[in-house]
């Protein structure tokens, strides 16, 4: 390559880094699951860093309401309604053609989770609900991959490394992780553009360290921050001697079926999404949430919400049927953004 | 309110099933774990009489030419494919009812599209295939006439006798499709001149999943599309034609087949008779019952033959109204299409399809009720 100098060069220059550790970067492989605002963040970084591979997994779609802050995509990609994993290939390639990219258009459930992150050096967390969460935990631990945890929403953030058989595991951390849903999405209450920069800025930088073969320079807090607060909190994280799958190695929720279940409806243009609510649906609590956020038609079987071409309709026990696509991952999709995951 | 959940999908698959059946099963299970008729020592000997006695079983009940024309299958679907697949090559001509399960119409299509004819009789106003249209289309030419003997949708019988008399005046055979009657209506193949019978196992014969029925009338050809292991004429390298070898290449499911001989033998113990007449009360009261609800529509015949009661509620989306019974009525109907778009063409309801209430055996005036009972308060909420 003709290059003046390195395209690496600046990076190559941080101390703790330097040509050994570019060039285990280089050789390294990163999977980034959901490829949303934190997501199609994280790609770009890890793509101008050099990482060897990147794997793109992501089940969704762009769309209008993903330009404010998912940093990869523009307007073409959500007038084209490209699947999000392919949009962000075709844009880092113009960032990056001297990497590899391999692309994943689907869910990860309990039938490719392992497939998913097999072979990484790291898997990122993009993710928008707590059950993939669980089952990448699960899988990570299983095979020793290190993962890096990070969430945000409305103005906060938090971020967390896991390193398996090190540091307390995501199971460790939140162990209802696996029955929660929560009706606070980025799609009911917001968020804002630039926490969702930061924490991937975050969970980019804690990549980079392990790619580089630096596991020892990583965070072993649970980080919180608030961008409106001027918040910044950490906790210091205990492994759990009990945790069933950092020390048991139980691995409950791979051998479960998908936990969101969905079933076409004969005929018509319409998924049934049937989550498994093992402590109860909060219909109240996701009623309110809701109805702050969109005209929400409700009579006392059922709510209705409408977005963009698909329409929701929620039943008291968390189940809904999402009319507008007869594709089972945009169902669920929609149904993690919109009724909470 | 009781809050047990009533199960009101019978005409999909019988549940529960009589306790016979379980035994039965379990009791195969545990003690017939042999192959059948494929190794000479006592417990593959016994298996293979409980598969003959079965076979004998299903001959007498729908009276057929003979016990070994008795082929068992995985479902009706299977049966069907053996049949339609087996029967019609390219240049025969095929007729079928306006209103068929996509067991059949799929079948069909795949092989019109290699060069079978297929022409779709019309239905009346009264759910029933035009005779008219039947015979006029009988005329031109007909090899093999397939028709459901019930609508899984409006549970209307069509006149098969009738129906049969046409093909086989015009050189044609006639294949039945009695998913929806097999085991609820009384069916004699000689007297309805049926050649060859479609039937599961898992609906009104009360067996398992997993079991069907095909029966092949006298001097029938079918080519088997399946072949392999027989444990008969093993040192012949192609498949025998003889049945019900022919068309059984493989181990079968004995646990299904003894669950299902028991299914019959419950029935004959209870007498058909008073299996259709039950049924065909409790769809009267529910049709009744729903006729008198504002925004309701019902498609059913008149007089209720069977356990099978279509109905739309103005008011709600078909697939709403469903999630609705289920979930805060704990009812379980089927929504939609029921696999039968055709049927849904002709009635009036594509796409959305219809509510499907369909009775069994183990169902009461009760279950009646509290269906009614929903449906009026689902109707009076929106
Ligand atoms: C009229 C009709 N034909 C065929 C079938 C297919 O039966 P099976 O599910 O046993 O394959 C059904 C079942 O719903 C049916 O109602
Ligand atoms: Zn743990």
């Amino acid at each position: 390559m003709a290059h003046e100098e390195s395209r690496y060069s600046r990076q190559v220059l941080v101390s703790w880094i330097g040509e050994k550790g570019q060039e285990a970067i280089m050789n390294g492989t990163a999977v980034i699951i959901g490829l949303g605002a934190l997501g199609s963040t994280i790609a770009n970084i890890l793509a101008r860093s050099g990482v060897g591979t990147l794997r793109l997994v992501d089940r969704d779609f762009v769309d209008w309401t993903n330009l404010q802050r998912q940093g990869l995509y523009d307007e073409a990609d959500a007038r084209n309604s490209l699947p999000k994993a392919v949009a962000a290939k075709e844009h880092l390639v113009r960032i990056n053609s001297e990497i590899n990219y391999e692309v994943i258009v689907d869910d990860v459930n309990p039938g490719n989770v392992e497939r998913v992150v097999a072979g990484a050096s790291v898997v990122l967390d993009g993710l928008d609900n707590f059950y993939t969460r669980v089952l990448i935990n699960e899988a990570c631990v299983k095979l020793g991959i290190p993962w890096i945890h990070g969430a945000c929403i409305s103005t906060y953030g938090t971020l967390a490394t896991i390193l398996p058989g090190d540091t307390a595991c995501y199971n460790c951390l939140f162990p209802d992780a696996s029955s929660m849903t929560s009706p606070y999405t980025c799609d009911t209450v917001g968020v804002l553009g630039p926490i969702a920069f930061i924490i991937a800025s975050w969970e980019a930088s804690e990549a980079l360290k392990i790619l580089a073969g630096r596991k020892d320079l990583v965070s072993r807090k649970l980080m919180w921050l608030d961008l409106w607060k001027n918040e910044i909190t950490s906790i210091l994280t205990e492994r759990d001697r009990e945790c069933p799958v950092c020390a048991a190695r139980e691995f409950p929720m791979l051998q479960q079926h998908d936990r969101v279940m969905t079933s076409s409806i004969c005929g018509r243009n319409a998924v049934q999404v049937l989550p498994d609510v093992s402590r109860g649906f909060d219909f109240e609590s996701t009623l309110h949430v809701l109805s702050r956020a969109f005209p929400v038609e409700f009579n006392q079987y059922l709510l209705r919400i409408h977005c963009g071409e698909h329409e929701i309709v929620l039943f008291r026990d968390g189940r809904a049927i999402v009319f507008g696509t007869s594709d089972p991952k945009v169902a669920k999709s929609l149904y993690t953004r919109y009724i909470g995951g | 309110m009781d809050r047990k959940f009533v199960y009101l999908d019978n005409a999909a698959t019988t549940w529960p099933k009589p306790d016979v059946v379980y035994e039965a099963i379990n009791e195969c299970v545990r003690r017939l774990g042999a192959n059948p008729g494929r190794s000479s020592h006592r417990m593959s000997i016994q298996a293979e009489q409980l598969v003959q006695e079965a076979r004998l079983l299903l001959a007498k009940f729908f009276n057929a030419p003979s016990p070994d024309h008795v082929i068992f299958t995985l479902n009706c679907t299977d049966s069907l494919n053996i049949a339609l697949k087996g029967l019609l090559r390219a240049g025969k001509k095929a007729i079928t009812g306006p209103y068929e399960h996509n067991s059949v119409m799929r079948p069909l299509r795949r092989l019109q599209s290699a060069g079978v004819s297929v022409s779709v009789a019309r239905g009346t106003e009264g759910l029933r295939v035009d005779m008219d249209h039947f015979r006029e289309l009988c005329l031109q030419g007909v090899d093999v006439a397939v028709v459901s003997h019930a609508s899984n949708v409006t549970g209307c019988i069509q006149p098969i006798a009738e129906m049969a008399e046409v093909v086989h005046q015009n050189g044609g055979i006639l294949v039945l499709d009695a998913a929806q009657t097999a085991g609820t209506t009384e069916i004699d193949m000689m007297k309805l001149g049926v050649d060859v019978l479609a039937a599961p196992g898992h609906k009104g014969l009360l067996g398992p999943m997993g079991v069907g029925i095909l029966i092949v009338g006298p001097g029938l050809e079918i080519d088997p599309f399946r072949e392999g292991g027989t444990g008969f004429r093993s040192e012949d390298d192609f498949q025998p034609r003889d049945l019900p070898w022919g068309l059984e290449a493989g181990t079968p499911n004995l646990p299904g087949i003894a669950g299902l001989a028991a299914g019959i033998r419950f029935i004959q113990s209870v007498g058909i008779d008073s299996i259709s007449a039950r049924e065909a009360e409790l769809s009267r009261a529910l049709c009744e019952g729903l006729r008198n609800i504002h925004g309701v529509r019902v498609f059913c015949p008149v007089e209720p033959q069977n356990g099978i009661v279509s109905f739309t509620i103005d008011s709600y989306d078909v697939a709403l109204a469903g999630a609705i019974l289920d979930q805060a009525f704990g009812i379980g109907v089927r929504a939609g299409l029921h696999c039968a778009p055709a049927t849904h063409r002709a009635i009036g309801t594509f796409p959305n399809g219809t509510l499907r209430a369909s009775f069994g055996y183990f169902n009461h005036f009760g279950h009646v009720e509290r269906l009614l009972s929903a449906v009026r308060q689902l109707s009076a909420s929106n």
